[in-house]
């Protein structure tokens, strides 16, 4: 019995601290921040602030994303998830999506998994490849809780930013063998 | 803030010293040794495993119609992962051999019961790059060790334990295609993608001769995590195992709900929160402006069965790029026609026909975007449920799961304790 009360008071204050010492893995981002970053294309110096990445098409009309060099997505109806589009380039995979097929996209993801595209945020230019250090100077908190993704099978760890007021994420995932930046992500979940 | 955690853990630490003093006051008390806390470990699963099976929808379900079924408890083992194990025989005094084993594992404080069925061992289908797994000789060794000790009856043979290939009596189909494994349950055991070795040898008997080429599978067997006992009980037509499947869910939810005790899962904190788990705008778009969510998210963990809320059939099942894969029944539901789909499940279901309310028809997984909504710290791992009134899933009208679920939740998310269920 006497035993069962020492498990018992250790259980509680190991949760206690569990509990007093949690805190979130992700910085918040600022609307202001959020709306200084743009999306590069490395090999042709061309460029697109997110923001209007994420808010195409426009009337209808894909053709902004011209200013991207990626040219325009391909789409395909499906029962349940309405209109689906995709831009697939190398190192780049963008994914909008129309529930209702009323012509109202939302920006499901873009991924950046090479060097021909980049991210610029607040002046600094960051891309695959890149020293996650590199954060430290665009989000000192979201880098200071960079931490493994929560996966039993990927190895990467994450810098993770939340835009404020959103559900929006913006990740930047590296593989901490070598602190190089291994993937760049925006993401909201559309379901 | 600061002050109440230390308050806190004073409190605990005095509890505990107060503890370890009160242990220095008594007599010497016998010390555990690690036999005696494996022994005990042992007995506490055992005796778990021999209440469930006593339990009342056991012995309603299975032992009293048949009359004179058997399950006897008869051997215990950890398991490579340090998991509390037995093997359970189903028998009738007539059979003279073991109709089933129930594998019955403690993961973690919960008990997993799978079933191998005798002559459907086949059906568990292969699988892949696995260590520690059993092969199918190796589960039908267990039926003949185990008929050797109930029946004092060696004379087995591995094809009459193991089955036909191809064999569909069991009115399910299990296959690979590109890696993905479709099934629509209910063995109590998910495949995961099959792997068939092969080595091509020289006949060292026969220099000149073709090579041959010597196979084998590797198997996986991944636990239902449902709580359920399915049995396949004989004797059938033609005496041989009886193409009848009853599923008894030890652990079912209520009618009108998905899980046992379900609760909302939240997107996160900074974010929509609990209110963002369920149907409304709570959510917000790049933008800011709103977005509906036309579902409700229920928490699960990875695995577990996800139950269908009312009787019905199956309008459609499918994968998506964003809802995974997932499942829509249409049931009448006090004389409405409603459509409920279930999504972000772990595989592709491949069930038609008809479902009853609280048959499993899918198992928890993180198919769409829910695995990468997890991974970006969005939210947690859930199923998403979605109502539409209608018949036709694309026109029919968006309705708040809520509404029919039957456990209730108040303004804050919470389950109001009236309903739970």
């Amino acid at each position: 019995m006497l035993d069962m009360k020492k498990i018992l008071s250790l259980l509680l204050l190991f949760t206690t601290i569990s509990i007093g010492t949690a805190q979130n893995s992700w910085g918040t981002l600022s609307r202001e921040d959020y709306n200084t970053i743009q999306v590069i294309n490395t090999q042709y110096s061309q460029s697109m602030r997110l923001t209007d990445i994420a808010n195409q098409p426009v009337n209808g009309n894909w053709s902004q994303l011209g200013s991207l060099g990626v040219g325009l997505p391909s789409c395909s109806k499906e029962l349940v998830d309405g209109n689906n589009c995709f831009i697939k380039k190398t190192g780049l995979e963008i994914y909008y999506n129309d529930g209702d097929d009323l012509g109202k996209f939302n920006m499901g993801y873009l991924t950046i998994t090479n060097a021909n595209f980049a991210f610029k945020i607040k002046g600094q230019l960051i891309k695959v490849g890149d020293d996650i250090a590199k954060l430290a100077t665009v989000h000192q908190d979201a880098y200071r809780k960079r931490k493994k993704l929560r996966s039993q099978t990927l190895t990467d760890h994450q810098v993770l930013l939340h835009l404020e007021g959103t559900d929006v994420s913006i990740s930047f995932r590296y593989d901490p063998r070598t602190n190089r930046i291994t993937r760049i992500g925006f993401f909201q979940s559309l379901v | 803030m600061k002050n109440i955690y230390t308050l806190i853990i004073t409190g605990f630490l005095l509890v505990f010293l107060v503890g370890c003093q009160e242990d220095r006051d008594q007599a010497p008390s016998t010390s555990i040794t690690p036999e005696l806390a494996q022994q005990s470990e042992k007995d506490a699963f055992l005796e778990k495993i021999n209440g469930l099976l006593s339990s009342s929808d056991v012995q309603d379900q299975i032992a009293e119609p048949l009359g004179d079924v058997h399950f006897e408890n008869l051997s215990y083992f950890k398991s490579s992962f340090d998991e509390n194990v037995t093997f359970i025989p189903v028998y009738t005094e007539a059979s003279e051999h073991t109709e089933a084993i129930i594998v019955a594992t403690e993961v973690s404080d919960r008990i997993k019961i799978g079933i191998l069925v005798r002559g459907h061992l086949r059906r568990l289908t292969p699988s892949p790059n696995a260590e520690n797994t059993p092969s199918l000789t190796m589960l039908a060794q267990l039926f003949v060790v185990l008929d050797d000790r109930i029946f004092d009856n060696a004379n087995n043979n591995f094809s009459d334990i193991i089955g036909a290939a191809n064999d569909n009596s069991l009115g399910m189909s299990r296959s690979f295609e590109d890696g993905q494994v479709e099934s629509n349950l209910p063995l109590g055991f998910e495949p995961v993608s099959g792997d068939i070795m092969c080595t091509y040898t020289t006949n060292p008997n026969d220099p000149d001769g073709e090579d041959y080429e010597q196979c084998w599978a590797q198997y996986h067997w991944e636990w239902v995590p449902s709580d359920q006992v399915i049995v396949d009980w004989g004797p059938g037509t033609g005496g041989g195992p009886s193409p009848f499947i009853q599923v008894i869910n030890l652990k079912s939810p209520c009618k009108g709900n998905p899980i046992k005790d379900p609760e909302i899962a939240p997107q996160a904190e900074d974010r929509s929160g609990i209110a963002g788990g369920r149907f409304g705008n709570a959510r917000k778009n790049e933008d800011g402006s709103d977005k509906p969510h036309n579902g409700l998210d229920i928490k699960t963990k990875f695995g577990d069965s996800v139950y269908s809320m009312y009787a019905g059939s199956i309008y459609g099942n499918g994968t998506s790029k964003t809802l995974g894969h997932y499942s829509i029944i249409q049931s009448n539901i006090n004389g409405k026609t409603v459509l409920i789909l279930y999504a972000h499940l772990k595989y592709k279901p491949v069930t038609s026909g008809t479902i009853r309310a609280g048959e499993i028809l899918g198992i928890s997984g993180d198919s769409g975007n829910l695995a990468r909504a997890i991974l970006e710290e969005s939210t947690i791992q859930h199923i998403h449920i979605e109502t539409r009134e209608g018949t036709n899933w694309k026109t029919a009208t968006r309705k708040n799961t809520e509404a029919y679920a039957t456990t209730k939740f108040d303004s804050h998310g919470k389950v109001i304790q009236s309903t739970k269920c």
